[in-house]
């Protein structure tokens, strides 16, 4: 069940008032850039870009601290919507993140969704897509409203657990706040993911995202 | 739930990309393979330890920060193990292989292959039509595929590599084949992980598909070469 902080939800995600979100998107943006005292992160933190023209991001920083992921279409790995909810809200919503699911939401921070993509080796990756809502800053700031994370159903059946799950929501989730991999077994960023299948941040993920947002 | 409209998501891209990788779809014989120590000459030192500054960056253009690796090898032999082939190899060209079309008209994916001459197989063993050359596909992000093939076509490297390679759909059932994979993934192989290219680098053995996060065994053991030759030895002698 999603832990609701109702008192500090943006209002705009819910009624969709792209103007306002952009604006707010240019308020957050000149924040961010001009504004915010950047703290010194180290370790797993910072946007990272994929490589190649144009460029995008595969890690990328959230706008602002309200974090909604909407699913996007049928769930091909049974279970793996409900283990996005559970991550947020067991992971994420207890930062200073404000983080949930809203199917509502038709400008999602994040969009998940899986498909059998194939024999890639690859369980799961987050992407600042092309049609974003949203980007700016530079690496290791850079933002990126209306991000991709995608979940390979090629592999499902080694997803068969709800600890599996959670972790590899909890994962791909990370690396739309800015959290890159971790040197940490006890982190569900930690790599490689099936030596630790860890469903939990550490309290060193935490305190990256809390001093950011 | 699978649905095998999935199928039809995947289209060409190009005449032009299909001729341009010319020779990469798999035959229906693989009778006879083509394994470790026939049919090609050990490759020199002299081949294979030459540095080219350019390479990693043309490597690293196909490598994804933040990916979820499917498996990932505690040491050469076990990732050699777990190859269908090993091979040295130069690269010959670069095309847009395979688009996915997901039913969210956001979900486009792009695969990138990247198709290799292989000149020694140190290890495993590659069907005779993939003697010659084969296909090694990456997944590209958003729509980056044909701006990448642009940039990539642009910096091909001239010297070799060492590929750990696993055949696409290679340890699938049919049925999870026909239920799972994509038409025509099979003709493709891919690196066995973000560990599974090896080139040769200023100070030594580099593995150019890794992102500084990755703290692998395999990865730390390749490393730990101060040339291809070296680790090529090492990769002949897994028995």
């Amino acid at each position: 069940m999603i832990r609701w902080k109702p008192q500090r939800r943006s209002s705009m995600m819910s009624r969709g008032g792209v103007r306002r979100a952009t604006a707010l998107s240019c308020v957050v943006t000149l924040t961010l850039t001009l504004g915010f005292a950047q703290p010194a992160h180290a370790g797993n933190w910072g946007s990272v870009a994929c490589g190649g023209t144009p460029k995008r991001n595969c890690v990328s920083l959230a706008n602002n601290s309200y974090h909604v992921v909407n699913w996007i279409g049928d769930q091909d790995i049974p279970g793996m919507g409900a283990a996005v909810n559970w991550s947020l809200a067991n992971n994420y919503n207890p930062t200073d993140l404000v983080a949930y699911y809203d199917a509502s939401d038709p400008y999602p921070d994040v969009k998940a969704m899986d498909e059998p993509y194939g024999d890639i080796h690859l369980w799961g990756w987050a992407e600042c897509p092309t049609n974003n809502t949203g980007v700016g800053g530079s690496d290791p700031n850079r933002w990126c409203r209306g991000q991709v994370v995608r979940f390979n159903s090629t592999y499902r059946d080694d997803l068969y657990t709800d600890a599996r799950r959670r972790t590899l929501a909890c994962h791909e989730i990370a690396h739309t706040v800015g959290l890159r991999h971790s040197n940490y077994k006890s982190s569900c960023v930690y790599t490689p993911i099936e030596s630790s299948w860890s469903t939990r941040l550490t309290t060193e993920d935490q305190d990256h995202i809390n001093s950011y947002y | 739930m699978i649905r095998h409209r999935h199928a039809l998501g995947f289209v060409a891209v190009s005449v032009t990309a299909s001729l341009a990788l010319g020779g990469c779809a798999g035959g229906a014989d693989g009778s006879t393979t083509q394994h470790a120590g026939s049919g090609y000459s050990v490759t020199t030192g002299s081949d294979l330890d030459a540095y080219e500054a350019k390479a990693a960056g043309f490597y690293s253009s196909l490598a994804l920060e933040g990916a979820a690796q499917r498996r990932t090898y505690k040491s050469l032999e076990e990732g050699v193990k777990a190859s269908t082939a090993v091979v040295v190899a130069e690269v010959e060209s670069v095309g847009v292989t395979r688009t996915f079309q997901g039913e969210s008209p956001d979900d486009v994916v792009r695969f990138v292959g990247v198709v290799i001459k292989p000149t020694e197989v140190l290890a495993g063993r590659l069907a005779p039509e993939h003697s010659a050359r084969l296909t090694v596909e990456f997944v590209t992000v958003a729509d980056q595929g044909a701006n990448l093939v642009a940039d990539l076509k642009a910096s091909l490297p001239t010297g070799k590599a060492v590929w750990l390679l696993h055949r696409k759909g290679e340890g699938f059932t049919p049925e999870q084949a026909a239920e799972l994979l994509q038409p025509g993934e099979t003709a493709y192989f891919r690196t066995i992980s973000d560990q599974g290219l090896f080139l040769q680098g200023k100070q030594g053995v580099e593995t150019p598909l890794t992102t500084p996060s990755s703290g692998h065994d395999l990865v730390r053991e390749a490393q730990s070469y101060r040339s291809l030759s070296q680790v090529s030895a090492a990769i002949r002698a897994v028995r």
